[in-house]
């Protein structure tokens, strides 16, 4: 029984490491608000964009992924023939305007910096998001905040079962449990 | 040179393995915390319940709009909540006051409408989930000045370390009693492709 947790311990932990990593940097940097660089922003002009891509925004959004301007397309515009675009991925806004009467496109990027991109990554749930990246993501960060859980209880039971380490760890544990659990009661009924 | 490698490995492990465990059990109840506000955002997808309330109100003639809001915030008796700031303070183009009082327990918006002399205060329902989720973010730094809050705060900072302390560790773990276990390489291999994917599609 020991053995065959030790196991699926190690294996939850290995399969979370770098998410669970992710999240214990990222709450630092969130957690005390030490780490706000603002973000690089560019222009760049696409030319030659093909027809189909002038057919409707949703078309165009699907062209612009082929140029690396990837993400949700969160918002929509249009005003006669001139439609903006704003594409999302965590990290990274893009701000894409264009004539449907001519096959140039410009585009507005911003981007922050890798750690803070990082950090959007923690606050971002997405499940449900229409890009592949971001509902990746968000399997990964389910998948992970299921691993924690799994690693708490699996490493609880294991404790218990090392008996060289039970009266220190009863202690520790009550600790833990005072503060932590304690003033989640005390919190909740407050 | 590689003996005495070997030696300060196998000197090392049972010290942080006994640190390993003494740290997860101090941290039990946050990493529980934290698994479950994963959990809870990622799956939590549906809007609460909301209920409205109003009162009859009448600002003192010389209340500035953040006296307003202390007033109000007294009134309410919200329990462990964030007095509202004054950058939260909002009028609308009709003139009503709008703010927020937010906390583990709670989450109202408020308008004040001093031309009908009343109070609206719509709240949503807090669950165990949005509590958790709540109070993970909670660390030192953003704790509501409340005792109760200020050490639940100490207790997310030591849990931000000891997150990273475990997992640290729990590398060296493995790779220092049984790098050669093939379910434990198959998932790591596993997780560090479907986070390089990830990134790939986030970078």
């Amino acid at each position: 029984m020991y053995r065959l947790l030790r196991n699926l311990h190690l294996t939850f932990g290995l399969t979370a490491i770098l998410p669970l990593l992710l999240f214990a940097v990222t709450g630092g940097l969130l957690g005390y608000n030490v780490y706000n660089p603002p973000a690089l922003e560019s222009e760049r002009v696409l030319t030659d964009v093909p027809a189909t891509a002038l057919a409707s925004p949703r078309a165009m959004a699907g062209w612009l992924m082929t140029q690396g301007i990837r993400g949700a397309l969160t918002h929509v515009e249009q005003d006669d023939d001139d439609v903006t675009l704003r594409i999302e991925r965590p990290g990274r806004a893009f701000e894409v305007r264009y004539g449907t009467d001519e096959p140039r496109v410009e585009v507005s990027a911003r981007r922050h910096r890798f750690l803070l991109m990082l950090g959007y990554m923690h606050e971002t749930a997405g499940l449900t998001d229409p890009y592949w990246g971001t509902r990746a993501w968000g399997w990964l960060a389910l998948v992970s905040s299921i691993a924690l859980v799994l690693l708490a209880l699996s490493g609880l039971v294991m404790w218990f079962q090392r008996r060289q380490d039970r009266r220190t760890g009863a202690i520790v544990l009550a600790a833990g449990l005072l503060w932590g659990l304690g003033l989640l009661v005390a919190i909740r009924l407050g | 040179m590689a003996d005495r490698s070997a030696t300060t490995v196998a000197a090392a492990t049972p010290l942080l393995r006994r640190l390993h465990i003494w740290i997860g059990l101090l941290n039990l109840t946050s990493l529980l915390v934290m698994g479950a506000a994963g959990i809870v955002t990622a799956l939590h997808t549906s809007e609460p319940a909301r209920t409205v309330s109003t009162f009859a109100y009448t600002p003192r003639p010389d209340a500035s709009d953040p006296d307003i809001a202390n007033e109000i915030f007294d009134r309410l008796h919200p329990g462990v909540a964030q007095r509202p700031p004054s950058w939260s303070l909002h009028r609308t183009d009709a003139g009503q006051l709008t703010f927020d009082i937010n906390g583990p327990n709670t989450q109202s918006r408020v308008v004040v409408d001093e031309t009908a002399h009343s109070v609206r205060v719509e709240t949503a329902a807090v669950d165990l989930g949005r509590m958790l989720t709540y109070l993970h973010r909670q660390s030192s730094y953003w704790a509501i000045p409340d005792i109760r809050t200020r050490l639940w705060g100490l207790y997310v900072d030591l849990s931000i370390v000891s997150l990273l302390y475990l997992s640290t560790s729990g590398i060296w773990l493995w790779l220092a009693s049984r790098p050669r276990l093939r379910w434990a390489r198959v998932a790591f291999v596993a997780g560090v492709a479907a986070f390089g994917l990830v990134l790939f599609g986030i970078f």
